[in-house]
Parts: structure tokens; sequence; C-alpha cells
């Protein structure tokens, strides 16, 4: 599970059989789905004991999810008719 | 992120495309054209270079039509991101900074209830993201793209980005880290 990726923080805690550094490193694979329930568990049971790690994991999540809907957000762009035209009479001229 | 269907669609189109169908190269266009717009232009900042480059990008997708990758819209997302950095040679700095992980968890605020509370304000106001946003490398900033705003997998991302896909995880983490820090940042003003 430890990974030359850990990070070490100061003041870490070892809960449930991981280290902060651990949980924090492992924070966008949780999120995106990416951990086999064996890990997911154990990342799961550190943070429901770490207090520190269970306020950050929130923030974290929280703040990527702000993040998906601002990107979403973003307009899309009404010149596909230009960029279409442009494109075919580059098609046309390379054959 | 694209459904099943949608993934078979692109590469029927592109199956298409393959035997020289205009047709179906304009149905490419019309179908992914704005997003590859946004996807520049988020690159880019800048309108005019995102045209350019997108252009650039589908004249290039057209050229190589016989290819029929298995991830088809991560290789189209590619395309448009070599062109991007193609056009403008030279203005693209590659990442050198030590990525030391531990400063960057604390700058994002592990362990620090001040900080946290100061982004989870910030995250309710749009601009404040937009801001955020804007203080990131062009590097962390196409990842985010690829990951939260395309939706791609982690495969699909090393795919487009053309690295391994431990650099993509380990990139794509700390281009999110990177991101909160940017959020709890203090203001020039040391508005909160």
């Amino acid at each position: 599970m430890a990974t030359d990726d850990d990070l070490h923080l100061p003041g870490e805690r070892n809960v449930a059989g991981l280290r902060c550094g651990e949980v924090l490193a492992q924070l966008s694979e949780y999120l995106d789905g990416r951990l086999d329930p064996l890990t997911r568990a154990s990342l799961e049971a550190h943070v429901k004991g770490c207090s520190v790690c269970e306020r950050f994991g929130g923030t974290f999540g929280r703040g990527i999810e702000a993040l998906r809907r601002s990107l979403a957000a973003e307009p899309s762009d009404s010149d596909v008719d230009a960029l279409l035209q442009r494109t075919l009479a580059g098609v046309d001229e390379k054959g | 992120m694209q459904s099943e269907e949608q993934r078979i669609e692109d590469a029927r189109l592109l199956a298409r495309i393959a035997t020289g169908e205009r047709e179906a190269f304009t149905a490419l266009v019309r179908r992914h054209g704005a997003r590859f717009l946004r996807f520049a232009r988020h690159l880019t900042r800048d309108d005019a270079r995102a045209q350019d480059a997108v252009q650039e990008a589908l004249l290039a997708i057209w050229s190589h039509r016989g290819a029929l990758p298995e991830h088809a819209l991560a290789w189209m997302l590619s395309a448009v991101r070599h062109s991007v950095y193609r056009q403008y040679r030279g203005a693209r700095h590659a990442e050198r900074e030590a990525l030391d992980a531990a400063p960057l968890a604390c700058a994002a605020g592990f362990g620090d209830d001040a900080l946290q509370d100061r982004t989870l304000h910030r995250i309710e106001d749009r601009e404040r993201i937009v801001l955020g946003l804007r203080a990131l490398s062009e590097d962390d900033r196409e990842i985010l793209w690829l990951a939260d705003a395309e939706g791609l997998n982690i495969d699909e991302q090393a795919l487009a980005l053309g690295v391994e896909v431990g650099a993509a995880k380990s990139r794509l983490h700390r281009a999110r880290l990177r991101f909160i820090a940017a959020l709890a940042k203090e203001d020039a003003h040391g508005n909160g």
C-alpha cells in the first residue's frame, strides 16, 4: 500500500494501520473510485478514527466537486460552424 | 464522462472517416467541435489561438484517418493538446519544480482548520474558483480538464498526455492539491 509517492506530514498519526500521509496520497484515487475494496476499507477506517484526515478529506472532496461544477459551466463556443467551414477548406486543399 | 453508446458512435464515425467520408468528418466536427474549442481555450486562454489549434488538430485527425484508436476521445483530445503546444513551441515551459508533496498538503490546509474554513467559503463563489484555476500551470490545468471536465479515466488521461499511468496519477493528485491550495491562499489584500 505504501508507495514512494506517500507524504510524510509533521505530526501525522498511524490509525487503523495507515499513516495520515498514506491516506492523503490516495485521496484522488478514493474520490475517483479507483481503490480496491480492501484498500478503500482501510482508508475509511483511518478517516473514521482521525479527525484531521476526516476534515481535510471532506474539504478536498467538496473542493473537487466545486471544480467539476465550474468546469462544466464553462460556456460552449458558438463558432463551431466557422470552425467547420475553415477545416473543410483545409481538407479540400489537402485532398 | 462518455457513455458506452457515445464511445461506440465515435468509433463508428472514425471508421467511416477512415474510408474518406466527408459527411462523417463533418458529423465529428459538429459532435466534438465545441468541446475541443473549450479544451483549447482552457489551455491557451486565448480564443484565436484556440481556434487555430483546434483547426490544425482536426486536419491532423483527417490526415491520420486510417487510425482507429481504442480510446477515440482521448486520442482526439491528445491531438488538440499537441496542436496547442506545437503551434506555440517555446511558449510552454516544462514543469521543473520539485514536487514536495508534504508542504503542498499543508498549503492545501491539512491540519489547519482556519485555512480549510476559508476554502469551503470560497468554493461557493465561482469567481474564486476561476481565479484559483488561473493561478495554476498549464500542466495542472490540462490534467484537471481531462479528469474533472471530460471525465476521462486514468488510462485515458495517460494516453491523452503521452505519459505512463503512474505519472498521470501523481500529476492529477498534485494538480488537485495545488488547486485547493490556490483557493486557500490569502490574496494580496489579505482578504478571506
